[in-house]
């Protein structure tokens, strides 16, 4: 598992650089937010943690095509499939490295661009926090879509829009959460805390509704 | 017809009979659509496999 | 495809699509004429119905918006159903099922969106408000047209049927859960005012007309779906037919 962990990492780092891919569309998505609403520094710290998390949520989604694909072609996933470790497991140690490659250095550069939008320094604290908490669900539902358009030959966008609305909650409660730490009578932990059981809750479902489907789309 | 309300109170019924009416036509003529392509891959001679059985096996 | 398979295979297409067909082709005329009784019963109570003191005639509105989303969630869950059937029996129907199922329930939910924002307008002042309720559809709207999307886009179909099915049950593992963080989010940016407008308790003369109407977009929603299911098997048999044709060519 371990083996397969390192493998996964050194993949994602060298294929054309993914992970540079999303930071890079992450900075585009953040630069271009001021120039929708005007460079009005109060309204840009007001909006600021929901910018950063919409921005690592559609990041996070351009990635996930790559989860399944690259194994496809190259005939590894037929022998993952055959391997002895039971197929949720495998898929739960790839999304795990999925996201150590691609969605760890979205949350490293999350504080530069909270500095771009004017955030306080518990600000970007609680984002980054949140951020961690929270980027880990968007691999593990975001698996279930890649599984399911395995086959397909540009299946990126349909995973978008399969993925986009079961998100939403992870959405709600990062921002929620993050906007507790600043704002004075809203609460931090309750959401902080519903946030990690949803990343839990589909820590659990995404890995075996993933191996099923490929399990499935096999035979 | 129905007060300071009609044009909103028309439209959804339209809209509804519109959407329903539309669903209808569709589904009828996709109905449409599938028979004449059976009727024309018979016409060729084609059967299924399981038309091909009931014959065969009676 | 070895020898066994490939005849199992053909004995399920035989015994159940065919049956179903057997079923279906008789029953859809009388359903139909059903329907449109229902329907238009349903239609003479309503405008026959009284005005309501709070609503005034936009009351009227309410009896073809709430069956619509009512019948929205129920479509989602016999899709669900049919997911299970797909996965677990293997159920060359089930798979039929839920695809005919899609359209309808996007069309009703569309339906469910469109006339509820009509009566928003005149109510609440606006077309739109992030309302939980509100918000809740809209997203099941767009999972409706994601599996739509994804039935297009898989070729074959045993595949599709899987992928298609696996996605429905995620899918309704999870709206318990965005319906519960709508909420959460509403309650903490909702200016109030709105909610409690939604909905009083209703008077027996605008529930049964709301009754009666419920009932026939039930009886059209299930005359449809067998119709969709028809014509889903149909287009099955056109693919097996082609496909056989295809085979032919290359012997001959």
């Amino acid at each position: 598992m371990r083996a397969l962990f390192v493998r996964e990492l050194r993949l994602a780092s060298r294929v054309g650089g993914g992970a540079l891919t999303g930071l890079l569309f992450y900075l585009a998505v953040v630069t271009v937010i001021p120039f929708g609403v005007g460079p009005d520094l109060k309204l840009l710290a007001r909006i600021g943690p929901a910018v950063l998390w919409i921005g690592a949520l559609l990041a996070g989604l351009l990635g996930l095509e790559r989860l399944f694909q690259q194994d496809r072609e190259d005939g590894s996933l037929a022998l993952l499939l055959t391997g002895h470790h039971p197929l949720a497991l495998v898929v739960m140690v790839k999304c795990l490295a999925h996201w150590v490659a691609t969605g760890l250095p979205l949350i490293v550069a999350a504080p530069v661009f909270g500095l771009f939008m004017n955030m306080s320094a518990e600000g970007i604290g609680a984002v980054v926090l949140t951020l961690l908490a929270g980027t880990p669900a968007i691999t593990f539902i975001g698996a279930v879509g890649a599984a399911v358009t395995v086959t397909l030959a540009r299946g990126g966008l349909l995973i978008a829009i399969l993925i986009l609305p079961l998100i939403i909650p992870v959405l709600i409660f990062g921002v929620t959460a993050a906007y507790g730490a600043v704002e004075d009578p809203a609460p931090f932990l309750p959401p902080f805390l519903i946030l990690c059981a949803i990343t839990l809750f589909f820590a659990a479902l995404g890995p075996l509704a993933a191996a099923f489907a490929i399990g499935q789309s096999a035979e | 017809m129905f007060g300071q309300y009609s044009a909103f109170i028309i439209p959804s019924y339209l809209v509804s009979a519109a959407v329903i009416a539309g669903l209808v036509i569709w589904t009828l003529l996709d109905h449409r659509a599938r028979l004449r392509e059976i009727r024309e891959l018979e016409q060729r001679g084609i059967r299924r496999r399981a038309a091909a059985r009931e014959k065969t096996d009676v | 495809m070895n020898d066994l398979t490939a005849k199992r295979a053909s004995l399920w297409d035989l015994a159940n699509p065919t049956r179903f067909l057997a079923i279906a082709n008789p029953v859809i005329p009388w359903l139909a004429a059903i329907t449109i009784v229902a329907l238009l019963v349903a239609l003479w109570m309503c405008f026959s119905a009284p005005e309501d003191y709070q609503q005034g005639a936009t009351v009227l509105i309410m009896f073809i918006h709430v069956p619509a989303a009512w019948l929205a969630m129920m479509c989602y869950s016999i899709m669900s159903a049919s997911a299970l059937g797909t996965l677990v029996w293997r159920h060359p129907l089930a798979d039929v099922s839920l695809r005919a199922a899609a359209p309808i329930g996007a069309a009703f939910t569309f339906l469910a969106l469109v006339t509820g924002s009509l009566w928003g307008k005149p109510m609440w002042g606006t077309w739109w408000v992030w309302d939980a309720r509100l918000t809740s559809v809209l997203v099941l709207f767009i999972i409706y047209m994601g599996l739509i999307a994804l039935s297009k886009a898989i070729e074959e179909p045993a595949i599709a049927a899987r992928s298609l099915a696996i996605v429905t049950l995620v899918g309704f593992v999870n709206i318990p859960i965005i319906k519960f963080s709508v909420d959460w989010w509403n309650t903490l940016h909702q200016p109030a005012s709105v909610s409690r407008l939604g909905r009083p308790a209703m008077d027996t003369a605008f529930l049964y007309p709301l009754l009666m109407m419920a009932l026939a977009y039930t009886l059209l929603f299930v005359t449809l779906h067998l119709m969709n299911m028809r014509n889903e098997i149909l287009r099955r048999r056109v693919r097996s037919m082609r496909m056989m044709a295809a085979r032919e060519n290359e012997a001959a």
